[in-house]
């Protein structure tokens, strides 16, 4: 095998320079044996380290662990180039040395990685093209790329409930932005109810006509959020606080009724406004 | 023609639409108000929305268990709860 020549000979090279340098010592020469056959070296490697005598091969046994290490790590690069080159013809594999990082995948916490897109040890991202498929750099990366996010749209496909049963990436799409806005909505008019509920907590000392005609420029303002809001929420809150039974399935299945009426104002006023004030520390 | 207005009409779902959507989905997401509105990838997009509903879920549950809390302790007959009432009313 070319790999392992390679290696033999490499390794006897270095074996000797280490044996020059290296004044004797006492060690076993079993170990000193375990270790030199540990390579995966043809004979070439005994004949050629073979002409020193026992003191020679006792020498090589404390360098030969360090050896050991360091050529196990020159193998794994080595291998993993040679290995590029061999399986070129039925695999390919992305070079990432150009330093694109998109390409190569890094476990993060919750993100599934499937078996091919793992990064191997020597930091190429190996991709296992199937039969018919083209292999050029381009498509591979671009193969990628669509796998990565047909992986997390299937995610968020698990996460919006009712999205398995739609196919086809705009209407997925279509169901996440839909559902995005409804949780948001959700949040706003909770966030409503919260703050007209507990009314100590919010400085009312701004007009209540101010509020009702330009409650636009009042969410500029920090303080009076809960009635800028009260002319817009009106009819919903009105309806809640009447009904005087306000459970919660009630109240989610309402907010999500009312998403389409309250989006106009939600998009106008700006959603993170109110939440800042609720999320405040009590 | 009728050629050019089948191909046309198969692909229903054109690649324009799908970017709008992302962008649209883009406009959604909080990170991308703050900064410039530079198109991230949609992988990007993709997993910060999955982080996104989750953190609404979350945040859903908190508001949810705080306004039941808060709804058990009040009593709805309360002057404050009036007041409030009627200024809902105008």
């Amino acid at each position: 095998m070319a790999s392992s020549h390679w290696d033999s000979a490499f390794v006897s090279k270095t074996t000797a320079e280490m044996l020059l340098r290296m004044p004797q010592q006492q060690v076993a020469v079993a170990a000193a044996a375990a270790a030199v056959t540990d390579f995966d070296s043809s004979s070439s490697l005994d004949t050629g380290t073979d002409a020193p005598s026992a003191d020679g091969a006792m020498v090589r046994s404390p360098l030969s662990s360090e050896l050991h290490e360091s050529i196990k790590v020159q193998n794994q690069n080595q291998h993993g180039r040679v290995d590029h080159k061999r399986k070129s013809k039925d695999e390919a594999s992305l070079g990432i040395r150009d330093g694109k990082s998109k390409k190569q995948k890094r476990p993060k916490g919750g993100l599934k990685i499937t078996e091919e897109l793992r990064s191997s040890s020597d930091g190429y991202v190996h991709v296992r093209a199937r039969r018919g498929q083209a292999t050029d750099s381009h498509s591979l990366s671009e193969r990628v790329r669509r796998k990565k996010i047909s992986e997390r749209m299937k995610m968020l496909q698990g996460l919006v409930p009712g999205c398995d049963k739609v196919t086809g990436k705009a209407l997925i799409l279509d169901e996440i932005i839909n559902y995005v806005q409804c949780l948001q909505n959700q949040v706003e008019f909770l966030s409503m109810k919260i703050a007209s509920l507990s009314p100590v907590l919010y400085d009312f000392d701004v007009g209540i006509a101010d509020c009702i005609n330009q409650p636009q420029k009042l969410i500029m303002r920090s303080i009076p959020q809960p009635l800028a809001y009260v002319d817009q929420m009106n009819h919903l809150q009105a309806k809640a606080f009447d009904s005087g039974t306000t459970t919660f399935s009630q109240d989610e299945g309402s907010a999500l009724q009312m998403g389409e009426q309250t989006q106009g104002f939600v998009d106008q006023i700006g959603f993170t406004n109110i939440r800042s004030i609720i999320s405040r520390p009590m | 023609m009728p050629v050019e207005m089948s191909s046309r009409r198969s692909s229903r779902i054109t690649d324009e639409e799908i970017s709008e959507l992302i962008s649209k989905l883009q406009s959604l997401l909080p990170e991308s108000r703050r900064r410039s509105m530079s198109r991230a990838s949609a992988a990007k997009l993709l997993k910060e929305t999955c982080s996104y509903i989750k953190s609404l879920h979350r945040e859903v549950g908190d508001l949810s268990d705080r306004l039941s809390d808060l709804m058990s302790t009040m009593d709805s007959g309360s002057p404050q709860a009036e007041i409030i009432r009627s200024i809902l009313r105008s």
